[in-house]
């Protein structure tokens, strides 16, 4: 391991490593500034994630304010402050018009918030790798110039796109590796001892991963701004099409340029979850959580009962219906659909009104529709069901979720096998609570 | 010599096929096509089997 420290007679200096990093060098340059083994200090930054995020915004912000090893000023400081400043304009003046655009089209300040997050998102990870590599230029510049020819230092300085902060950090030392002594003694422009080697950086694919996945996340977040905007209406399914179309297209451009092969399981994950839910017909439109409903009026009935993720529950119990057959829809992307009504059955069901009143029935797996039928004769409610994910269940009294045994009344499995669309239909024990 | 570079083939499969795959999700968003979520697990097996295939074919050209 090579120990570097870029003021040898001063206070020891925190930096970010170039030659041990996972990400960014974080943990590793931690670790050498307290002379620990880099995985405890990985170790301890992927539990503190568990804490609201802190980690992640720990890293970012180390990331951000903590030099990297050799470089004399952190990543904000890389590029000139006029750049930087400009660049943050530009980032308001984007954030502003945005807000503007969404004020003036009347879908919400943000958009919702996700297409911003998204251009934010993919925007930093642009940004994040672009620094890196004009970080890296002139350091390639003085290995290939120290590892040719001895006295042509100075070309080190001929591309300074970084600005100061770049220049001081670009070593007149030797090379790593190579050519260790160097051939600089006799030039005149050092004075001075020249610091010592700075190693290379560790080069994997995640560099052009991450390019390609800011990428997609740009792209995406343009287009739900469109599609909130109204210009189309594409719809969740379509924007995770989008994205795993994106994907596929960044992997056959970077097999042709480096190789992001980070990005086949990021594509085939993407693709798994996302894709099979959207195809499943699972929306997050509804929201998040428990939704309960209790209706006693046939006349407060909804159209449509709608739920992202969770547990939709429908009370029926002491409903009026009115006249003639009503129809409603009960929409749940992933989770638990509950009828509570005692004589709530599945209109394919063939089942003698006294053992509908003790009996709770479910059926479960991925992309299930069913309808259910409450009341009888001239005052029937009829209940499109669907869940892309999960389980639509009758049950005789709210509640009955929490005692809903899956081991008696899925005996072959379980609600896994019952999610992985194994075994289409289960029908419960009584339930004696 | 420019050395002709050869593309990562399990790259170039995989990224295929994740093309293919989205442009059929996209056609099932617009309603075109009605593709079932049964039939995703299947799809996406034969993708990740042509990757594994290429990672094959590759590496037995690379000795």
């Amino acid at each position: 391991m090579i120990e570097h420290e870029s003021r040898p007679d001063g206070p020891r200096r925190l930096e970010r490593s170039r030659d041990d990093r996972a990400v960014a060098g974080v943990c590793a340059g931690v670790a050498r500034y307290l002379g620990v083994d880099a995985t405890v200090v990985r170790v301890v930054t992927v539990a503190l994630l568990a804490f609201g995020g802190f980690g992640a915004f720990l890293y970012l912000a180390a990331w951000l304010l903590v030099p990297e090893q050799g470089a004399e000023r952190p990543l904000l400081g890389v590029i000139d402050q006029r750049r930087t400043v400009q660049v943050a304009g530009i980032v308001v003046l984007a954030v502003a018009c945005v807000a503007l655009l969404g004020a003036w089209w009347d879908v919400g300040f943000w958009f919702g918030g996700g297409p911003l997050f998204l251009v934010v998102c993919g925007a930093a990870v642009l940004w994040f790798v672009s620094e890196r590599r004009r970080d890296d230029e002139p350091v390639a510049a003085y290995v290939a110039n120290a590892t040719t020819t001895a006295p042509a230092a100075g070309g080190v300085d001929a591309e300074t796109p970084a600005g100061g902060g770049a220049d001081a950090g670009t070593p007149d030392g030797p090379a790593p590796g190579g050519g260790a002594g160097g051939g600089d003694d006799d030039d005149a422009t050092l004075a001075h001892d020249p610091p010592p080697p700075i190693p290379p950086r560790r080069r994997g694919s995640w560099g052009l991963t991450a390019l390609a996945v800011g990428g997609v996340m740009v792209t995406l977040g343009a287009a739900v701004a469109l599609d909130a905007a109204g210009l189309y209406d594409l719809g969740w399914g379509g924007f995770v099409a989008l994205a795993v179309a994106l994907t596929g297209v960044a992997l056959v451009a970077s097999s042709f340029y480096g190789g992001a092969r980070l990005l086949i399981p990021v594509g085939l994950l993407l693709a798994l979850f996302l894709g099979g839910a959207t195809a499943a017909g699972v929306s997050l439109s509804g929201g998040v959580g428990e939704r309960d409903y209790r209706v006693t009026d046939g006349d407060d009935l909804r159209g449509t009962y709608e739920l992202g993720l969770g547990h939709l529950q429908l009370d029926l119990r002491d409903i009026e219906l009115a006249r003639g057959v009503t129809h409603v829809k009960a929409e749940l992307g992933a989770g638990l659909i509950e009828i509570v009504a005692p004589d709530g059955r599945f209109d394919d069901e063939d089942l003698t009104v006294g053992e509908r009143a003790d009996e709770g029935r479910g059926d479960g797996g991925i992309d299930s529709s069913k309808t259910i039928v409450v009341g009888s004769g001239d005052r029937r409610l009829e209940i499109d069901a669907h869940v892309g994910a999960g389980v639509i269940a009758i049950t005789t009294r709210p509640g009955a979720r929490g005692d809903w045994e899956w081991s008696s009344r899925c005996p072959a499995g379980g609600p896994a096998l019952g999610l992985a669309g194994l075994r289409p239909t289960c029908e419960g024990d009584r339930d004696e609570a | 010599m420019k050395r002709e570079r050869e593309p990562h083939l399990p790259s170039l499969v995989v990224g295929i096929g994740l093309v293919l795959f989205g442009a059929l999700l996209l056609l099932d968003a617009l309603d075109v096509v009605d593709v079932s979520g049964g039939a995703v697990a299947p799809m996406l097996l034969a993708i990740a089997g042509a990757g594994l295939l290429a990672t094959g074919v590759r590496e037995r050209r690379r000795r």
